[in-house]
């Protein structure tokens, strides 16, 4: 069917809260017939939000065809270019694009869009006219909104009044053959430009600085104001801010979304990222879903990260409450505290009686009418002995919500109608619903939250205030130093009970120092993900009208968790002052294992109740051995004379403060430097400088591995990188990706499953990705041993290594030789081999003279002479080979050694800078590729060999394409710091056995590009295009002056610039393939900005430029070598892909988000080069943040043609007699 | 069919009449894009010598464990898995 | 044994009783008693979902004009379905519920 809708993009003041927060020059999309009314309403309350100022959504089925009638009032041009869905690139792309016609228009006209949708999901749309990343852009300013499309046959009602609705962010959807649902659109924002009700930045009560905003639905509920209200003794004078930040007792319920259901409704979130800078964690406490909703065999999550512009539906499993049902507020936010903090929030709340609209929350305000869903049993009504939830808990609005009856010890007594409300099995600490089954096994724990320093480093980088959670019986011992401090692991197993006493043993306050202020923080909790437990009492927070189920310094609490089911290791924390302490350390993780699983020292073989290492042993199952890795940042450090270490600038500020850690250590590769050389690439060698500091995990050759990967503090985007071995990205799904990186955001968790294949003795590399990880120390080694040692007990179910004659080798202090292939090809292997020469060369990365002249680059031995010659300005190498080919790789190192630097490296910086002489020797690893890391690894780590070379040496790395692992970055592994940023990676391909590379014009066999057409006897020819997007560049302008990015574009000259030093993760010039196309060098007129893409305005941007014929099949091969720990997304207009390449139940998306140094994909497009309906135009590729990226040049075009053309050999016509 | 249900399909009359949770053999099954495991629970309404039908009938979809579904549903016997008896009020994780 | 059993039995060549085959013969019989009326079919493969009025039965395969998939673009397809392949199926009789059609985007 044909939906017609008539959207205009207003001017509009957006108020985001009741204390007046808002952003005076707010836009957004409105449908036409409700402008005049929202428009009307604005003007009456310029002070207070307004329901209907809040992203557009639209809905339809899938199926529908969708024309919309877009008018613009805004004084520049606009549009609105949609995701998913299949149009006319040439008439509604929203965008003015390459030679497209302009599909974005002026104030006061209007223009017809036409799509049409064929998959579930959230389409999400986004004004293109404006692109501007500062506050004269549109995004920042809210001009987003989505299409929704439901099953076939669906229909829409408002949830209050049950009548039919057309827009909205949250309705109840209906199909005569599937389940009702809540549905609810939840947008992040970030960067919006809020001001407080005197019209300035809004300012902390707490720091007394200026502070940012961050939104859900155009709404924030940041601390400061519901601080403010305690300072000034309005409510709850004893109280701090963050623990009761969330605490509908003291301060009524927030402005931003509240999520209503009765418990059981079948619920999907429409998760947004409207926003246009940053990576959020979203999460859902209580709640889990699939990682793909579309697909049974998928991972279960709590969280997720989410990049600018990326989209993913939340389906819990169970519906509101979860399997056990649990009634009550489920607080949903952005992980990233700071975010948090400030204003990133939302409730799920799920109801036990009926809502006609005859209630009040206690606070006397009416809780609105929830009509229930039709497919779906009445709620009891309530009434006066069982009023339901909230209704039952005896709090006083006002003050801070009441303590949980039964699990305080010696706490007070339930009250009459709190005793209604119980669980028939109701115990301590799952009190109003109680999951466990009745002779469920029990496991008790004896937890303790205590405050002591924490020494991170050799070089004595020390938390004076490091703050973790002990079992009870080791409190002593840790105290005194018997015991390290590390992040607390407990076990189960699934099916289990698990009891807690947990007693808060923390000072009052903490800080006072440079990084943070005095804060009190008395009161403290243990809030887990994933198992299943009563929110009321045991979530460990205290969030909207449930308890504050924590306890003061000196009290004890019990609390329930039921384990139904295995899974991964399950992230807990306090919830009550997270962003004042976290970043000490207070995270831990319970790691639920199969069931009849025991758990094993690795060193003594004896049960063990804790640790970051073990090892699970199963009757049923291989026994393994078991590492949690828990990244940090923010960690607050202060180095061995009480310098503190990266301070922020004033104490308490979010701006990135102190350095980095992996499970309370790390190895800053400044102090691994030895003289006289000083030579970064010997840097993870234990020859050199011994063992890092950093967790080591130990096993035999072939021990099956459970690596469990948690996020720990605080706001920075990892990137898990680990050398060597691979594991299926969701672990339950075979069909889903080999990895061997994963993207983490706090409060994810991973488990990364394989075998330590090898031989002999070795050692192999993992890092956290971004240069500033590496750089403060977030690398360590997995070891592996042949034969047997004293101190590591095999494996009970593994036959026992050999004994050991050779001692196990030790710190020399000296260069370790070099490494060299020792074992020959097995006969008749097919060899590709590839002579590779390293080398500095100026690298222009636009027309506009932009350009590296410290470029380090990887070429192919016969492009050497064009390359110094200038006749050819180099792009990343880009290798290929075929599934069952080995690769060897002949790399010979030409480089001068030349910086720009004797030392020390400057812009783009790095935390806690320090001397770091560029490397002259240089190497390469692969990934996903199989090989011996003794020899083929391109690193020097531990014990293992040197694998970096000097000048005008040469060594041969052999790897080998065991199956189709698609496109793989190569990189250097000799100087992180000197080289990656330079260029020095580079991408290896794996094509279909038999595939020959052709150049795209001539169709003659090539060795090198990233443009060509693959062609295999049993598959249809296609085009590659091959993408290395990287950031942290460092370039000169054509003058030969320094380019300090990002900078934002601004134009007028009575524009205030706010001086805001970019975080380190934003440093530096950004690209693809050694390529941009900033806004700078094209626009110089704010009434030009539509015209930015344009190629009919100014020429082609210098990024590639890809050519394919209409409906030629097309594949993007994707990578993210270099460099910083910004997380980007990757938006392809017009088109569409599987989220997991292998999977065809995975998501099909046009963006994809989490980009980060390691991340690998290969987009196959889905009908290929046009779409379903083959449209010839410019497509856009490009990054999905509008802030920096895009405006910063990182975009490009992706031509599609209807007319042969001499630049583009057609492809083999496949079938017989279609003429192309 | 009519006709005596014969030996070998005699476990399936035995439940005439009874709430069964009742699973057949593929990895998953979709209704409009909304994808589930093919697990079921409701009450043996009918038995013949090729299929069995639940009504009413509960697909116990992930996101919604107690969806019943608007028709019976009939289940081939060469399709299905296994069944045991069961009470479709029950809470079970489904993953 | 009733006279339809045995005249599978009989059909399937030596009067001896292979519960499989009868079991998916009862199946088909069934469809094909069941011509005319609208069906309900899950299947694994894709388009995983269709409504549509039976037509017929050809051997071991139902003959479905489709008024429904997953799929919009395949409405009106007349599909051959391979019945052993039908994991879920319902097929309307008088007295007992109608198939929703959700053609209109509302319940009736």
């Amino acid at each position: 069917m044909i939906r017609k809708f008539h959207i205009v993009a207003i001017p509009i003041r957006i108020v985001v809260n009741r204390f007046g927060d808002h952003d005076p020059d707010g836009m957004m999309y409105v449908l036409k017939e409700n402008e005049s009314l929202i428009k009307k309403k604005v003007d009456l309350n310029p002070f207070s939000t307004v329901d209907e100022v809040e992203p557009l959504v639209i809905r339809a089925n899938v199926g529908d065809e969708i024309e919309v009638l877009f008018e613009n009032q805004l004084p520049f041009h606009t549009g609105m270019h949609i995701q998913n869905a299949e149009y006319d690139v040439m008439t509604s792309d929203g965008a003015f694009v390459g030679l497209n016609k302009d599909t974005t228009v002026a104030k006061g006209e209007t223009i017809l869009y036409k799509w049409k949708v064929f998959e579930e999901g959230v389409h999400f749309f986004v004004d293109l006219g404006n692109p501007l990343s500062s506050e004269q852009g549109s995004n920042v300013h809210g001009l987003f909104g989505a299409l929704f499309v439901e099953p076939r046959g669906s229909w829409w009602t408002d949830p209050v009044t049950g009548k039919p609705i057309k827009s909205g962010t949250f309705a109840d959807v209906h199909n005569p053959l599937l389940p009702s649902f809540r549905e609810y659109g939840w947008f992040f924002h970030d960067e919006m430009e809020v001001d407080d009700l005197t019209g300035q930045k809004p300012i902390s009560p707490h720091t007394l600085q200026p502070e940012a905003t961050h939104l859900v639905n155009y709404r924030a509920e940041p601390m400061r104001n519901r601080m403010r209200l305690i300072q000034e003794g309005v409510v709850c004078p004893d109280c701090e801010g963050e623990e009761v930040h969330h605490d509908s007792w003291v301060f009524g319920d927030p402005d931003t979304p509240i999520l209503r259901a009765y418990v059981g409704d079948p619920i999907k979130i429409r998760l947004v990222h409207g926003g246009a800078q940053e990576t959020h964690s979203f999460h859902y406490h209580v709640h889990q879903w699939l990682f793909e909703a579309t697909d049974v065999d998928s991972e279960i999550v709590d969280v997720q990260a989410i990049s600018p512009q990326v989209q993913f539906t939340v389906s819990p499993m169970y519906g509101a409450g979860s399997l056990h049902g649990a009634i009550g507020d489920a607080i949903i936010h952005c992980h990233l505290y700071p975010h948090f903090g400030e204003g990133m929030w939302g409730i799920q709340r799920t109801f036990d009686t009926l809502q006609d609209g005859s209630m009040c929350y206690p606070n006397g305000v009416q809780i609105k009418a929830l009509q229930p869903l039709p497919d779906r049993p009445l709620p009891p009504k309530p009434t006066l002995d069982r009023p339901g939830f909230p209704n039952f808990i005896p709090g006083i609005p006002g003050f801070k919500a009441p303590r949980p009856p039964l699990g305080i010890e010696n706490g007070r007594q339930p009250t009459k109608i709190e005793r209604n409300h119980f669980a028939p099995n109701a115990v301590p600490g799952a009190v109003f619903v109680n999951p466990a089954p009745k002779d469920a096994p029990v496991r008790e724990y004896d937890v303790v939250l205590m405050q002591m320093p924490i020494v991170y480093n050799n070089q004595g980088w020390h938390d004076p205030e490091g703050r973790l959670y002990v079992l009870a019986e080791d409190e002593e011992d840790v105290r005194c130093g018997r015991k390290k401090p590390e992040p607390l692991v407990i076990r189960a197993n699934a099916g289990e009970v698990i009891r807690f006493r947990f007693t808060n043993k923390l000072p009052e306050t903490v800080g006072g120092n440079a990084f943070q202020l005095v804060n009190r923080t008395y009161e403290a909790g243990m809030h887990v993900h994933f198992v299943k437990f009563d929110v009321l009492v045991a979530d460990g927070a205290n969030v909207g009208w449930n308890y504050d189920s924590s306890v003061l310094p000196g009290e004890t609490i019990e609390y329930q968790w039921f384990a139904d089911v295995e899974l991964k290791c399950t992230f807990w924390h306090d919830h009550l002052f997270a962003n004042e302490h976290q970043q000490h350390g207070v995270f831990a993780s319970i790691n639920i294992q199969a069931r009849g699983s025991e758990f094993l020292d690795p060193y003594t073989g004896k049960e063990t109740k804790s640790g970051t290492q073990a090892m699970i042993t199963n009757k049923l199952i291989p026994d393994f051995r078991e590492i949690n890795l828990f990244v940090h940042d923010f960690a607050l450090l202060f180095d061995k004379d009480g310098c503190p270490l990266n301070p922020p600038p004033f104490p308490g500020s979010p701006d990135d403060p102190g350095v980095m850690g992996v499970n309370y250590r790390n190895e800053p590769i400044q102090f691994r430097l030895k003289e006289p050389d000083c030579d970064p690439a010997y840097v993870f060698s234990s020859w050199v400088h011994g063992d890092p500091v950093t967790p080591i995990l130990e096993t035999y050759n072939g021990d099956p591995v459970r690596v469990r990967l948690i996020q720990g503090a605080h706001e920075e985007s990892h990137s898990f990188n680990l050398h060597r071995q691979r594991w299926h990205r969701e672990r339950p799904d075979l069909d889903s990706e080999l990895d061997q990186q994963q993207h983490t955001a706090i409060a994810e968790t991973f488990t990364l499953e394989f075998n330590m294949e090898g031989e002999g003795d070795y050692d192999i590399l993992y890092h956290f990705g971004s240069l500033d990880d590496i750089w403060l120390g977030n690398w360590g080694i997995f070891r592996s041993y042949e034969k047997r040692v004293k101190h590591l007990k095999p494996l009970p179910d593994r036959t026992p290594p050999k004994k050991r004659e050779m001692p196990l080798p030790k710190k020399t202090g000296k260069v370790p030789p070099m490494a060299k292939i020792h074992d020959d090809l097995p006969p008749h292997a097919k060899v590709r081999k590839y002579d590779v020469v390293a080398l500095n060369t100026r690298i222009d990365y636009n027309d506009a003279g932009e350009h590296d002249p410290f470029g380090i680059v990887f070429a192919l031995k016969k492009d050497v002479d064009d390359i110094l010659t200038g006749k050819l300005n180099p792009e990343p190498l880009i290798i290929r080979a075929n599934v069952g080919e080995y690769v060897e790789i002949t790399l010979t190192n030409l480089l001068s050694g030349k910086d720009h630097h004797n030392g020390r490296h400057g812009y783009p910086e790095v935390p806690v800078d320090a001397f770091f002489p560029p490397s002259k020797r240089i190497s390469m690893h692969a990934q996903l590729v199989e090989y011996d890391v003794r020899h083929s690894d391109g690193a020097t780590v531990g014990f293992n060999y040197d694998q970096t070379i000097g000048p005008g040496e040469s060594i041969t790395y052999r790897w080998y394409i065991d199956q189709d692992i698609g496109a793989v970055n190569l990189w250097d592994m000799a100087d992180i710091r000197n080289h990656r940023h330079h260029g020095a990676f580079g991408m290896l391909i794996a094509e279909p056995r038999g595939a020959k590379y052709l150049h795209s014009a001539t169709r003659k066999e090539v060795e090198t590009g990233s443009q060509v057409i693959i062609s295999s006897p049993l598959l249809p020819e296609f085009r590659e295009f091959a993408l290395l997007m990287h950031d942290g560049v460092r370039l000169l302008d054509k003058n030969g002056d320094l380019i300090i990015d990002p900078e934002p574009l601004l134009f007028g000259d009575d524009i205030e610039v706010e001086e805001e030093t970019p975080d380190f993760e934003d440093q530096g010039s950004r690209g693809f393939n050694y390529r941009n196309e900033p806004f700078r060098n094209r626009v110089k007129n704010f009434n030009d900005i539509h015209k930015v893409f344009s190629s009919k305005v100014f020429k082609d941007p210098s990024t590639p430029l890809f050519l394919a014929y209409q409906n030629d099949p097309v594949t993007f091969r994707f990578t993210c070598p270099a460099d910083r720990p910004r997380a980007h997304s990757f938006a392809l207009h017009g088109h569409k892909f599987l989220r997991s390449e292998d999977d065809l139940n995975s998501s099909i998306i046009s963006v994809s988000g989490q980009k980060i140094v390691g991340s690998n994909d290969d987009y196959h497009l889905f009908y290929g080069a046009g779409g379903l309906f083959g449209k010839a135009g410019d497509y856009m590729y490009r990054s999905g943040l509008i802030r920096w990226d895009v405006e910063l040049g990182m975009w490009g075009i992706f031509r599609v043609l209807d007319k042969q053309s001499d630049k583009l050999a057609p492809l083999k016509k496949y079938v017989e007699g279609v003429p192309k | 069919m009519n006709g005596p249900i014969l030996d070998e399909n005699k476990l399936f009359e035995e439940m005439l009449g009874k709430t069964i949770l009742l699973v057949t053999n593929s990895k998953q099954l979709s209704i409009l894009g909304q994808t589930f495991r093919p697990i079921f629970t409701g009450k043996v309404a009918e038995c013949t010598n090729g299929f069995i039908t639940l009504y009413p009938v509960i697909i116990k979809m992930h996101n919604a464990p107690f969806y019943k579904f608007p028709t019976p549903l009939s289940f081939p016997l060469e399709q299905i898995s296994l069944f045991t008896e069961f009470d479709p009020d029950r809470k079970i994780p489904l993953i | 044994m009733s006279d339809d059993l045995a005249k599978i039995a009989n059909e399937l060549g030596d009067g001896m009783i292979n519960i499989n085959n009868v079991r998916q013969s009862v199946v088909s019989g069934y469809f094909q008693k069941n011509r005319g009326n609208r069906a309900l079919l899950l299947i694994f493969q894709f388009p995983f979902l269709i409504i549509g009025k039976i037509e017929g039965v050809v051997s071991d395969y139902v003959v479905i004009e489709a008024e429904v998939t997953n799929v919009t673009e395949l409405d009106g397809e007349k599909f051959r379905v391979h019945i052993d392949d039908i994991e879920v199926f319902y097929i309307e009789q008088p007295g007992k519920p109608k198939i929703p059609d959700i053609r209109n985007g509302k319940h009736d």
